[in-house]
């Protein structure tokens, strides 16, 4: 671990389009980007290098914004950026966007390359493309462990030696190494050393050459090697630059005799060149042994199999479900028990009745409301999702959906943010981030909008669970997933437009190691204390006042063609459903501190318990949700997704209820 | 024998010869290491559904579509 005294952080989000502090940087300042293959471990080194809470995941395309911290070290001030993973500088995805962008105009003084050292030949792709373009580079070489575990002993020095960077061996999860990092990175910082870009081979090599010395002299601000592979590559980002018409000419003469020669497309031929040279430099610094197929590795065979892997799939889901379920309703009993022997002492105290309604029933009541009724089922949801996702389980499911989602209008990657979305909507919506197409991400953040948040699982399980089995809160998410799947069917069919394949790493299964996971679950709950609980005891308090102003009546009394007549609910349900838009779990604690009780079943019937917990899983998305889709996908489909979803909702709690009264009588 | 990946059954190995497909998809997979000369192994394969490519130690899923356009040939 990092022993430095009193590690100073500053944490906060940026996105791409914001310029950078470079005018703040004072020479005592050094700013470090973090770059590398998704998984690689970056976001675990930045974690541990700046106590930042950046979340960590097995799975590809979780860190689509880069992220900064600040860390002091040894009277310094370093800026540590967290680029989103790539697997290479030439794509167009957005994460490669994101972090080309900021190693060209950001000026990192050090990027520290984050490499996976059981996955070296595929990592050095992007070493090279680093290394390209002349920045001072610092190999980290990661997850060292991994490797020796599967037989593969790595030669830091070689590796150091044949790529001309420093290297340092790390094991980030352990905290190994990493002083190490931050001083080399420092020195490197300092030295101020030209990088010498790797040589490839071939009709590439004397191409690239042909080109530097026409380009010599005419960029002062880019390499002029890096600008001639560019142009070879015929790379968009060079529009940006205008070129002298006779080297591009010259260039496309050149790219015509290579793809003559190969017979293949440029773009494949120098990925092979590339290739070559990674695959040559880790040969020669890699040794492997063969060592027996893991127990992970022939549990991953099963989790993937046609057949088996669908079993298990439903297995583990319905296992996770009915646990949480469980533990939940253990908990939230046990502290209602806890709170109700406080209840009469609290009460005693004597404050004038007014002051005593606002106090005890706004303020008390939301916060004890929110802890007993939402804590229990929350805090081991979290824990579950950090381990879904620190697994790389996440990978398997979306592998084993791909069918499934291609008639949706999405693949197999697209399950990926639908899943987050029983987390917490926003991160599903800007997760969508990782599928190609805006069609794609409007589709999937639809789809995930529809997923029953961990709020809206309070709603449920704490309603439907408690009150009318474990069964009919079942129900209503099968009944969620139905939905989901005719509206995407609907918008595959009548949204045109193509879904493009999948094509999506599926890391190594691995044991989640128990202190990021719980670190994880600590962050999330720690947002739902401080973010959430205002709000709820905010909500409730409004309630009071809006109460004692007497103007409850005349709302529900609006509202009721709606809530009574169509939905079949209680009139008080309106108002509570209107809070509702701050935090679903909002509305069901709100109706506990109404009618202060928390037995529902004093004032819903079965049926209403039903419809509520139905119609809240799908009405209009909370705030925050509405807030990210807007950001993300721009005002006019953001509103459009929004009167759908209230549209959607309306109709089918509506249908549902009649239908059940129908039935019933 | 030349054939597309999707061919091929579980456990079956070949030697990538040739992408087809449009410039961005043929870049994408390229980056990520199916060049011509590499050799892949089918990890797993659902019938008409995604299959799992070993490719230089990652594993990889690709829609069936995807697998289609890449041309493997027998390892000599």
């Amino acid at each position: 671990m990092l022993s430095v005294e009193g590690l100073q952080i500053r944490y906060m989000l940026t996105t791409s389009s914001e310029k950078t502090e470079s005018s703040y940087i004072s020479s005592r300042e050094i700013t470090i980007a973090l770059a590398g293959n998704p998984n690689a471990g970056k976001s675990v080194v930045f974690n541990q290098l700046t106590g930042g809470n950046q979340i960590i995941g097995n799975w590809p395309g979780k860190t689509v914004e880069r992220t900064e911290g600040w860390v002091r070290y040894r009277g310094r001030r370093i800026r540590i950026v967290d680029l989103p993973g790539i697997y290479s500088l030439s794509t167009y995805t957005e994460e490669e966007l994101i972090a080309r962008e900021f190693i060209i105009s950001g000026t990192p003084d050090v990027i520290i390359n984050v490499i996976d050292a059981s996955l070296l030949e595929r990592s050095l792709f992007l070493t090279l493309q680093l290394l390209e373009m002349e920045r001072p580079v610092l190999l980290a070489v990661n997850q060292l462990d991994v490797a020796e575990s599967k037989g593969l002993r790595t030669d830091i020095n070689t590796l150091s030696k044949l790529l001309g960077v420093p290297a340092v061996g790390i094991i980030a999860t352990k905290g190994t190494g990493l002083n190490k990092l931050l001083t080399t990175a420092i020195e490197l910082a300092e030295k101020k050393e030209r990088i010498i870009p790797p040589a490839y081979g071939g009709e590439i090599e004397q191409s690239i050459l042909e080109l530097t010395r026409l380009l010599d002299g005419i960029y002062q601000e880019y390499p002029t090697r890096w600008l001639a592979i560019k142009i070879i590559e015929k790379d968009e980002w060079l529009k940006n630059l205008d070129i002298p018409k006779s080297i591009l000419t010259r260039a496309e003469e050149i790219r015509e005799e290579i793809e003559r020669t190969h017979k293949e497309p440029i773009e494949v031929i120098v990925s092979s060149e590339r290739y070559a040279l990674a695959s040559r430099i880790a040969r020669s610094s890699q040794y492997y042994e063969k060592r027996k197929k893991s127990f992970l590795q022939n549990l991953d065979l099963v989790l993937l199999h046609p057949i088996l892997g669908y079993v298990s799939m439903v297995l583990f889901l319905f296992v996770a479900f009915v646990s949480l379920f469980k533990i939940g309703a253990i908990g939230s009993s046990f502290l209602e028990e806890l709170f109700s022997h406080l209840d009469p002492i609290i009460k005693s105290i004597s404050i004038p009745e007014t002051l005593k309604n606002l106090l005890w029933d706004g303020v008390l009541n939301g916060f004890i409301s929110g802890v007993t009724i939402a804590l229990p089922y929350i805090l081991p949801f979290y824990i579950f999702l950090s381990f879904l996702e620190n697994s790389g389980y996440l990978a398997r499911i979306a592998f084993l959906t791909d069918s499934i989602m291609h008639k949706l209008g999405l693949h197999g990657k697209g399950a990926i943010p639908i899943i987050m979305g029983y987390g917490c909507n926003v991160p599903a919506i800007l997760g969508t981030r990782i599928l190609e197409s805006k069609r794609e991400r409007i589709i999937a953040s639809f789809l995930s909008m529809l997923i029953p948040c961990s709020a809206r699982t309070v709603v449920i399980l704490g309603l439907v669970g408690i009150f009318l089995g474990i069964k009919w809160a079942l129900v209503i998410y099968i009944l969620d997933l139905i939905v989901i799947y005719i509206v995407g069917l609907f918008m595959n069919r009548y949204y045109p437009g193509e879904t493009p394949g999948l094509i999506m790493e599926v890391p190594d299964l691995r044991v989640p190691v128990l202190k990021p996971t719980l670190r994880q679950s600590w962050f999330r709950i720690k947002e739902f204390l401080y973010v959430a609980l205002p709000y709820i005891i905010l909500g409730s308090v409004l309630l009071e006042i809006i109460k004692l102003l007497g103007w409850f009546n005349a709302i529900n009394r609006i509202l009721s063609p709606i809530i009574v007549n169509w939905l079949g609910l209680p009139p008080i349900t309106g108002i509570v459903l209107i809070f509702g838009l701050l935090r679903k779990e909002l509305t069901l604690i709100l109706l506990s501190t109404f009618s202060g009780t928390t037995d529902f079943s004093l004032i819903l019937n079965p049926r209403q318990m039903f419809i509520f917990s139905f119609f809240v899983t799908l009405y209009i998305p909370c705030l925050a949700t509405i807030a990210s889709l807007r950001k993300e996908l721009g005002r006019f489909i953001a509103f459009i997704l929004v009167f759908l979803e209230i549209l959607l909702s309306l109709l089918l709690a509506g249908i549902l209820n009649h239908l059940w009264m129908y039935i019933a009588s | 024998m030349i054939r597309p990946l999707s061919t091929l059954k579980v456990g079956e190995k070949g030697k990538i010869v040739r992408l087809i497909g449009g410039t961005g998809m043929i870049k994408r997979l390229s980056d990520l290491g199916f060049v011509p000369e590499q050799e892949v192994e089918v990890v797993r394969s659902a019938p008409r559904g995604p299959i799992a490519i070993r490719v230089k130690g990652t594993i990889y899923a690709l829609g069936r579509g995807v697998a289609d356009k890449i041309y493997v040939d027998d390892i000599q």
